[in-house]
């Protein structure tokens, strides 16, 4: 433990974040004013020491919104991760283990689902559906499925060619005991990593998809839904974009930073060649 | 005036020094050797001279060639090196561009040092080392690793050398090829009047090689002189134990060997099948040929081979590790095919590993996968599991209070010691090792083995050792099986077969061994 | 080299063939009725019916499905209800606007990311190699349609160089069609460029330590020359992988850029598509952004495999 915060990049990284998560948690129990709460005329305001965030096109405060915008984006990322790890790593490890035809049907379904970006699985779900955050959180969530996955499967397989695998073989374990004795936490690290990165994409990929339509709808609130509204104003009221873009930017780098820093601190030689930024 | 003068050198990283105070010279055409195990610095030296230092290396010191200093700017001393010294690196494998067909690389090195006059040309290089210029088409994924390496020699050979430093270059090859790549080297360098600096850990080699030798130990360089006089008679403890080590001297034969067969195998074949679909799918590959042999109870039976002769993939099977494509096996009486041996019968055979840094999961403390064996013995209580495995690992002279540790903080050698423990656990009768010392350093080799003769004589153990060194096998085993592409070939007691080989495969093992070294 | 050309192809029809049956499943028969759910559910029974009739829907699900297949192959893709036009003119309408705009994303964030991250791998660990970094790190983060409302906000309100949005058709004024695409290109290479000099530093220094490059410098080079001759072939390999693996997701992220300067491309059409249940509308561009999504992943592996030797004989795992 007091390895990893001798990094600094960790340090900041999961610090930051820790303070986003808290600011967006706060907002399920308060926030400086009610974010539904309108006041026609006291808005597009700078920031001021009532307004800290100044104000938006129907008054709301917008560190309000800000808060409880980054609470939906969380969770929608978070959620997101859940479905990738959740269905993702039990494919990939079984992929490693069992090998053979079961290794081909979860390769050809990662190729598979890697040719429908988010983007277009958002769009084929909200035309049945129509829009919502659950089709931000099931089209990004679909595809973390084979990114973690190909993690999984590609750190088991580093492993299991290690002879402390056979040695469990010989003694009798059959491959899930083996998939979760031995290779399970042994790519725990990759996974934590992968997670950060993941869940960094999943913070970009709701606000894009919330801005142009197909995620969180009124009357929730997300950071990307702020920017839609913001859309048809900027130009004139330039703060309204600034504000939720701002903080899209700075929770992102915070958890890159913590994602960086844990790759360094757990293992220096660990460069994988992730498709990052694929949302 | 020598060649090359090393006088006083220090390499420190940070505040640790790796290397202190070596001093040598090697004259002209002279062939010296530097022996030493891991950790002695000796690959850090052949680094200093080359100029190849990494990062972050302070050294100090002289390195002089022709009496003069080696240059301070990075692009000279590239130059000097191209032109003036030749290397040879041990990785083969990783050693060569994968990207770019052979000629090219070694027409690099040529055009490198073209001010010469008599310029050489790839063709002649590659005859040199004993290629063909067929080979110089291919990309060095194509090619072995012997071939690789002699495309290394070629390319260090390029602009003609007054030096050449070679460092541990047959390490990662197979015997047979070893000892070519060894007598290739050792021509080249008298053909042409060069002088040669060897790095190996491997005395034998050296020893055959070299003309005068020094011994390096934790960064210090422990004694030099005259290969003959510092193997015959060495002065120092240290060198002492290498030359003892390296020799293998135990005879423990008071063994009772009986005539009961333990395991008996019948006809194994194992197949693969080969890439392509449907017409186009080659044939398929036989690992293993109808092998057949029995092994004795109490015997301690060899298997030896060149590497892909199918050695490890017959030990897998005989564990139960992989399945026979046809054939049997017997263990005790009852028939099994590999993979369905049963559980009663699992814990009467055991495996140990060749490379003890593999052996363990690191996340797991030793008591734990020390104990995983004992799953196959259903009805132990707790105290009785914790009882075997103090016994275990007593037996392999460690303490008890290692089981609360962690792999990552014993050395190769301890780790080697836990993994035969880890074989005990389970009072097996047979115990398959597979390459048990290649991995080790060559001074704690001498212990393992002397241990693993001691434990087949208390515990009344049968050994199937698979092996490429057949110094160990000589020193270890009763009977040795010689393998070749899957086939049994030549049977017989170690004595008789490496003094009268009968087949081509192991005449050519048994003619490369090195000499002993006194 | 031909059979893995010839298997990887095979590969893509495969991977098309099953997205268009998961397309088709989702579209055409888990809404139940497409022309009730194109309709509404205050439709008539009669304006109902003629709609199915129109649409073809009473023959069974796989002989639609087929129709649509060979429809598509010969570049038949339905008609839009909502448009009353062929789907395929649509599309090919906008994506005049959509394929260049991915394509100078491309070319900027190539030109732009490959030097830097070169550069910062060279001075590795120093002033430069941290600040080249630091963009980066900040320039993934950044959303791409957000950066597109910061250039517009500076490029075109404050120093008025550039329209803030709109589109002038490319066969009425081909420079100002080109101005127009300026900032959405600048505001979807921001991201890609960082991704590409990150991975492209990290694969040179990964390189650097490898044992060819110290047989390179044994022959006589400098690290310096060995990297640039020797590694720089080598990290590409990687970054190729991720540069089609970005120009695939390109294609489909215009979409969102599209929205922010009011451009005519495919965003826009599939957007208004959704929202008014033109199915076959939404079914006709999906199956084309697939397209170019798995085709561009196709070209990625071919380059791969004629750059990298090693992988031209190995059988598919």
């Amino acid at each position: 433990m007091r390895k990893l915060l001798a990094h600094p990049s960790l340090t900041i990284g999961l610090g930051a974040t820790a303070i986003f998560v808290a600011l967006a948690l706060l907002s399920l129990v308060w926030t400086p004013f009610p974010i539904d709460q309108i006041d026609v005329p006291r808005r597009f305001l700078g920031p001021s020491a009532e307004h800290w965030l100044g104000t938006d096109n129907l008054g709301r405060d917008m560190l309000s919104l800000v808060m409880a915008g980054a609470w939906t984006s969380f969770l929608v990322a978070a959620i997101a991760v859940v479905i990738g790890i959740g269905v993702g790593v039990p494919l990939g490890l079984a992929a490693a283990t069992w090998g053979g035809p079961v290794e081909w049907l979860v390769l050809r379904l990662s190729d598979f689902i890697f040719a429908f970006p988010s983007v277009v699985l958002a769009i084929l779900i909200t035309t049945l559906i129509g829009p919502g955050a659950t089709n931000a959180v099931i089209a990004i969530g679909i595809f973390n499925i084979p990114v973690f996955a190909r993690v999984a499967r590609g750190g088991a397989m580093s492993i299991a060619t290690l002879d402390y695998v056979a040695a469990g073989r010989l003694a009798g374990l059959n491959n899930a005991q083996i998939a979760w004795r031995h290779l399970l936490p042994n790519i725990m690290s990759l996974l934590i990593v992968q997670g950060t990165i993941q869940m960094s994409l999943g913070i970009l990929g709701e606000a894009g998809l919330s801005y142009i339509g197909l995620g969180t709808q009124r009357p929730a609130t997300s950071l990307g839904l702020m920017l839609r509204d913001a859309q048809g104003l900027f130009l004139l009221h330039p703060w309204l974009s600034i504000v939720p873009g701002l903080a899209i930017v700075l929770i992102v780098i915070a958890l890159n930073l913590a994602g960086d820093g844990l790759r360094d601190a757990i293992d220096p030689k660990l460069r994988q060649e992730n498709a990052n930024a694929l949302a | 005036m020598p060649l090359l003068d090393v006088s006083g050198l220090t390499i420190a990283f940070g505040s640790s020094e790796v290397v202190s105070d070596i001093s040598f010279a090697v004259g002209a055409g002279e062939r010296f050797g530097i022996i030493g195990e891991s950790g002695s610095g000796k690959t850090l030296t052949s680094l200093a001279i080359a100029g190849l230092l990494p990062d972050g290396a302070q050294v100090s010191g002289s390195i002089k060639l022709d009496e003069m200093p080696l240059p301070a700017s990075e692009k000279a001393m590239a130059r000097l090196r191209g032109q003036r010294i030749g290397m040879v690196f041990q990785e083969p494998m990783t050693a060569l561009n994968p990207l770019m067909r052979v000629n090219a690389q070694i027409e690099e090195a040529i055009e490198l040092n073209g001010n010469s006059s008599a310029k050489m040309d790839v063709p002649h290089l590659l005859a040199e080392v004993g290629l063909e210029l067929r080979h110089g088409e291919r990309y060095p994924h194509q090619l072995s690793g012997g071939q690789r390496q002699r495309v290394m020699i070629a390319m260090a050979l390029a602009s003609q050398p007054d030096l050449l430093i070679a460092d541990e270059p047959t390490s990662a090859l197979d015997l047979i090829t070893q000892r070519k790549v060894l007598d290739l080297i050792a021509e080249i360098c008298s053909r042409r009047h060069m002088a040669l600096l060897f790095i190996s850990h491997d005395l034998k080699a050296v020893a055959r090689l070299c003309t005068r030798v020094a011994v390096m130990h934790r960064g210090q360089l422990v004694e030099t002189g005259p290969a003959t006089e510092v193997f015959a008679a060495p002065k120092e403890a240290y060198t002492q134990k290498l030359v003892a080590a390296s020799r293998f001297d135990l005879r423990a034969q008071d063994r009772a060997v009986s005539d009961e067969t333990l395991l008996s195998v019948d006809g194994i074949t194992r197949e693969y099948r080969q890439g392509g679909m449907l017409f186009w799918a080659e044939r398929p590959l036989r690992a293993v040929d109808d092998a057949r042999f029995a092994v004795r109870q109490g015997e301690c039976l060899a298997l030896v081979g060149p590497s892909g002769c199918g050695k490890t993939t017959l030990a897998k099977m005989i564990v139960g590790l992989d399945r026979a494509s046809s054939g049997a096996m017997q263990l005790e009486g009852i028939t099994y095919h590999g993979s369905d041996l049963p559980s009663a019968l699992r814990r009467d055979m055991s495996l140990v590993f060749q490379d003890p840094f593999g052996s363990f999961n690191p996340r797991l403390t030793i008591g734990a996968s020390l104990g995983e064996p004992l799953r196959l013995e259903t009805g132990l209580a707790a105290d009785q599991v914790r009882a075997r495995l103090v016994e275990a690992v007593e037996a392999v002279g460690l303490h008890a209070d290692m089981l609360e540790r962690y792999p990552h903080e014993f050395s190769g050698g301890q780790r080697q010691r836990l993994a035969i423990a880890r074989a005990l656990v389970t009072r097996p009768k047979l115990l398959v090792l597979d390459e048990p010392v290649s991995a080790l350093d060559v001074s704690v080799r001498g212990e393992v083995l002397a241990l693993l003769s001691r434990l087949q004589k208390d515990f009344a153990l049968t050994y199937l050792i698979i092996s490429h060194d057949l110094d160990m096998v000589a020193a270890m085993a009763d009977r040795v099986l010689v393998m070749e592409a899957g086939r049994i070939i030549e049977e017989g007691r170690p004595e008789q077969l490496f003094a009268a080989p009968q087949q081509k495969l192991t005449r050519d093992l048994v003619a490369a061994r090195l000499p002993d070294i006194s | 080299m031909i059979f893995f050309a010839l298997r990887r192809l095979a590969g893509f029809a495969a991977t098309l063939f099953a997205a268009a049956l998961v397309i088709f499943w989702l579209l055409n028969l888990l809404p139940g009725d497409p022309a009730q759910f194109i309709l509404g559910i205050n439709a008539t029974p009669e304006s109902v019916a003629r709609l199915r009739a129109q649409m073809g829907l009473d023959a069974p699900a796989y002989e639609r499905f087929l129709n649509w297949i060979w429809g598509m192959l010969q570049g038949d893709f339905g008609m839009s209800y909502t448009q009353r036009a062929p789907v395929g003119e649509l599309i090919w309408g906008r994506l005049g606007v959509t394929l260049p705009l991915a394509l100078f994303a491309m070319v900027i964030s190539v030109a732009v990311g490959l030097p830097l991250g070169i550069i910062a791998a060279r001075r590795r660990g120093k002033a430069l190699d941290t600040g080249v970094m630091v963009l980066a790190q900040t320039g993934i983060a950044i959303p791409n349609f957000w950066f597109g409302m910061l250039l517009t906000l500076v490029f075109a309100v404050a120093l008025r160089w550039l329209p803030p949005g709109g589109f002038t058709p490319w066969h009425e004024d081909p420079m100002a069609a080109l101005r127009g695409l300026v900032l959405p290109s600048l505001a979807l290479a921001l991201p890609q460029a960082s991704i590409i000099a990150r991975v492209m530093r990290t694969a040179l220094v990964d390189v650097t330590g490898q044992d060819f490059i110290r047989t390179a410098r044994a022959k006589g080079l400098t690290m310096g020359e060995a990297v640039w001759q020797h590694g720089l072939r080598n990290a590409m390999l990687p970054v190729l992988t991720i540069l089609g693996l970005q120009f695939a997701y390109l294609i489909a992220g215009t979409i969102v850029v599209e929205n922010v300067f009011y451009l005519p491309g495919i965003g826009r059409l599939i957007y208004d598509a959704i929202l008014q249940r033109d199915l076959v509308l939404v079914q006709g561009a999906t199956i084309i952004l697939i397209v170019a999504v798995t085709a561009t992943m196709l070209v990625t592996d071919i380059a791969y495999a004629l750059v990298d030797p090693r992988l031209r004989e190995r059988s598919a795992p």
